[in-house]
């Protein structure tokens, strides 16, 4: 009964976060687990002087005092347009992508157990996906609606070995779910085209997967510091539901034979599972009286996401899988702060991120590309023991090409951008 | 018709007197040469509704020639004395998905350009074999006069002048470019008529070598610098006509296979069975007496004193037969494609990777079934509009890639959705007539054979006993 209360509990503040259109880190990774780190770009593995470090370095919660909070949440707006190429779905073809507005909370709470032995708890959502494409555009067969969300429930224990250097270890645990929408097409004898005749929804129940974290922060001489973090894989395995719905043709005969094929109105039982990849950050920074700097270097093990397997046992024909083969990929931040009283301090932080999509992935599912990101923020002291931390960053993705690789032969051109505001309140008990 | 006719003869000379105007490959004066399958024709037919899109016109809208001339007939077309097969029902039956096909009621189609001055540019000739393009002639006057001879009928509608082969016509344009794909009919024919009979229904190696020289070295001859362009010949084996019916019911309880019943016997699981069998079957004709049939044979076919009867069984060792020969002419085409500084379009490997993979286009996968594949039309032996798309693209590809040319692929979209330029079918009610069959199955063997043919066919509708293995994961994309 606990674990059940437990469990509905975590599911309901997983319904409440809610994922990017496109990604803001590489792949469906998201980045955006504090507002003052996102306001230095992302870089703050080895400044990480905030209970935010659970994420970005969990070495830094042994370096805070008393009993720390940190919650707040990010409004990501993307917007992507995709042009058409020829062969599939041709020149002068363009649909954009439907709005969403999406908003991953984060809470992260930090306390003392010795004077050296420190311990945190976070909840953020380190991957999710969100992409939807209007209901009649001509990549319906491929994708219509695509979620992934995944929350990782984050305990963390750090241990100052001295004044200067700290280790941390923590354990993470992803609640973890999928939702695919898309067309099914079929050639139509009667026209010898494409029609649509129904849809197919898949979606998981949140299913757990566990991994685990280390982070070091050492403090050097001179302002300098550095950090390295190391965050495993997770694998989740999912179990869920596809439910089948047909769309009349106007030929009812045509009707009748796929209707004896596909399931309609019934769901079926599917499988599916996700490797979600480990992460090297390491980070350098130097602070002085008013100014410091922080330039973070990422690795992300994506080539675990080799392709996305459906399985649908009861209904081997209608099982599939898609080739991925994600690569290995790298980001780049950095971040400068300036602090301008003891109650302000602006951030301002740029960023680069490879993307791990090879082109023959490149789809509406996930139109990925290398980005570019400047941010900006501030952090303001309310009283004493509270900060407000506000920031704004800009992603401009480079254009994206299919060029003529696409595996689903859905060739073209992505555009996307995203804008993406969020705020964080830390407060010191 | 004379002027025509001296139109042709200038521009003959005038080809006899050219001479080279570039190394490099110029698209812009194109001539296509073949059988139907360059004419555009499908579902039995030769009409408009297809040839609009027969792949040397999507080729010449690529290459942005806007004058490409073929030999348009008015819908329903001519095939089966003006019929175009066409989907009326599909009903659930006790072995599968019927559907009926039969051809459009009402008139013929009628040339609409049959005065065009100039030879046409795709001098695709439905029913050719290799060896016609050099040696036959055609007089449309007898269409236009109304003494149709269902013997040179194609030939009639297309080259017309009564004097000049395909070849002649050919090399009268002073084309920059020519495809020539020839050699379907020379195997193709077996397989209709459900009889490997070498000098019969396939064309024998020495021949085809001593044909396919000529043509192609006459054109290299006569056009210099030309860019040729040759296409093997598919696995007409791997056709729908050929593989879409099974040679065997399933036993719904047990799931056990029943073989159907040939005159040599029982099928085989090696053998095939044509869908020139589905009148039949739908008699119970080929069904055991015990799987509720009639427990008479299928036809095998044969050739005697009285001449072919055609079949509607291929046995494994009359498909083998087909492969080798298909084996043979391709082997053929390459050697004489290098001889004479040609290059070649491998359509029966772009054919086989369809046959073995599929063809994405938008999420869709595309395959050899017939009536859900997208690829073949009503025929089963042709394909439909987009199908003959599918094939441009490939085609360009190869031709980017042999003559560094960066020619665009047509637009798939209007093909695959009916979204955009392209008109859409609509289906009519008919029925199908047993002339048209015969009218059809004509069209494409080879023409000695056509007198023959009028006997032993009766293909009063068309059926699936089982659907295709790939269902139901080739009706649904993956």
């Amino acid at each position: 009964m606990r674990m059940a209360r437990r469990t509905g509990l975590l599911a309901l503040a997983a319904c409440l976060l809610l994922v990017p259109a496109a990604s803001h880190g590489a792949g469906f990774a998201l980045f955006e687990h504090g507002a003052r780190a996102i306001a230095l770009g992302g870089a703050f593995g080895a400044t990480a002087d905030d209970p935010t470090a659970i994420y970005f370095n969990p070495a830094g919660i042994a370096f805070l005092q008393g009993t720390q909070v940190a919650m707040g949440v990010y409004f990501i707006d993307g917007s992507s347009t995709f042009s058409g190429a020829n062969p599939y779905p041709g020149q002068g073809y363009s649909v954009g992508m439907k709005s969403q507005i999406f908003y991953p909370p984060h809470i992260y709470l930090t306390g003392e157990l010795t004077p050296d032995l420190h311990w945190g708890l976070g909840v953020f959502a380190p991957f999710g996906l969100g992409t939807w494409w209007p209901n009649d555009y001509a990549g319906k067969y491929i994708s219509k609606r695509v979620t992934i969300q995944a929350i990782d429930v984050n305990p963390t224990l750090s241990y100052k070995l001295t004044d200067n250097l700290a280790v941390a270890a923590g354990v993470d645990y992803f609640y973890s779910e999928l939702d695919l929408t898309r067309s099914i097409g079929v050639i139509n004898p009667y026209t010898q085209q494409a029609a649509e005749v129904g849809q197919v929804h898949l979606y998981t129940d949140y299913k757990g997967g566990w991994g685990w974290n280390v982070g070091l922060l050492g403090k050097l001489d001179g302002g300098f510091s550095i950090g390295a973090t190391y965050r495993s894989n997770v694998k989740v395995n999912y179990t869920g539901k596809a439910s089948f719905t047909q769309f009349p043709t106007g030929y009812a005969d045509f009707d009748a034979i796929v209707a004896s094929q596909v399931p309609f109105g019934s769901k079926v039982g599917a499988k599916t599972s996700i490797k979600f990849p480990d992460e090297v950050r390491l980070a350098l920074a130097w602070h002085g009286q008013k100014w410091g700097i922080e330039g973070d270097v990422i690795r992300m093990g994506w080539s675990s996401f080799k392709s996305l397997a459906i399985d649908m046992p009861s209904q081997p024909a209608l099982s599939e899988v898609r080739p991925e083969d994600y690569k290995d990929s790298n980001s780049y931040r950095l971040g400068v702060e300036y602090k301008a009283s003891p109650s302000l301090a602006w951030q301002i932080g740029a960023l680069y991120d490879k993307s791990p999509v090879p082109t023959i992935s490149v789809s509406p599912l996930l139109p990925d590309a290398d980005r570019k990101g400047a941010s900006i923020g501030a952090s303001i002291g309310l009283t004493p023991k509270t900060r407000l931390d506000v920031s704004y960053m800009y992603l401009k993705f480079s254009d994206r090409g299919t060029q003529g690789m696409n595996f689903d032969n859905y060739e073209g051109n992505y555009k996307t951008t995203a804008n993406l505001f969020g705020f964080t309140v830390v407060h010191r008990f | 018709m004379r002027h025509a006719r001296k139109a042709l003869l200038l521009g003959l000379a005038a080809a006899l007197v050219a001479g080279a105007v570039t190394a490099q490959v110029n698209y812009t004066k194109y001539v296509a040469l073949g059988d139907s399958l360059t004419a555009g024709y499908s579902a039995g037919a030769l009409t408009k509704f297809y040839q609009d899109y027969s792949f040397p016109e999507i080729l010449a809208k690529q290459f942005g020639i806007t004058s490409f001339q073929q030999p348009t007939i008015s819908d329903p077309g001519i095939g089966s004395y003006g019929t175009v097969l066409r989907l009326t029902a599909l009903t659930l039956g006790p072995t599968g998905v019927v559907p009926v096909i039969g051809p459009t009621p009402g008139a013929s189609g009628q040339p609409i350009n049959a005065m065009l001055a100039t030879p046409y540019n795709n001098l695709g000739i439905p029913g050719a074999l290799a060896g016609d393009l050099a040696t036959k002639t055609g007089d449309i006057t007898k269409l236009l006069t109304g003494h149709i001879d269902p013997n040179t009928l194609m030939f009639d509608i297309v080259l017309r002048d009564g004097q000049h082969t395909a070849l002649e016509q050919a090399i009268s344009l002073s084309p920059t470019f020519v495809t020539v794909w020839i050699g379907n009919n020379d195997v193709l024919g077996a397989a209709l008529a459900g009889v490997a009979l070498e000098g019969v229904t396939l064309t024998p190696k020495a021949v085809f070598q001593q044909e396919y020289t000529t043509l192609i070295g006459g054109l290299r001859q006569y056009l210099p610098t030309a860019g040729i362009v040759v296409a093997t010949v598919p696995d007409v084996t791997a056709i729908p006509f050929v593989t879409t019916i099974k040679p065997y019911l399933v036993n719904p309880a047990t799931g056990a296979h029943i073989p159907l019943l040939g005159e040599a016997g029982p099928l085989t699981e090696s053998d095939y069975v044509t869908l020139g069998a589905s009148a039949l079957l739908a008699k119970g004709i080929g069904i055991p007496a015990a799987a509720g049939g009639t427990g008479l044979p299928l036809p095998e076919g044969s050739v005697d004193a009285t001449g072919l009867h055609t079949g509607v069984i291929l046995r494994a060792g009359e498909i083998a037969a087909i492969e080798a020969r298909t084996g043979d002419i391709n082997t053929i085409i390459k050697a004489t494609a290098a001889q004479f500084n040609a290059k070649v379009v491998d359509v029966n490997a772009i054919f086989a990777n369809i046959v073995t993979h599929g063809v994405m286009v938008g999420g869709i996968e595309l395959g050899p079934a017939f009536l859900t594949g997208g690829i073949f039309g009503y025929d089963g032996v042709h394909p439909q509009r987009l199908g003959y798309a599918v094939l441009a693209n490939e085609m360009i590809k190869v031709l980017n890639v042999a003559y560094g040319t960066n020619v665009p692929q047509v637009d798939l979209r209007p093909f695959l959705t009916g979204e955009g330029s392209l008109t859409t079918v609509s289906a009519k009610s008919m029925q199908f007539s047993q002339e048209a069959a015969i009218a059809t199955i004509k069209l494409f063997a080879p023409n000695a054979l056509m007198d023959k043919l009028e006997v032993g066919t009766h293909v009063v509708r068309r059926h699936i006993a089982e659907r295709p293995d790939r269902s139901p994961a080739g009706l649904l994309n993956p």
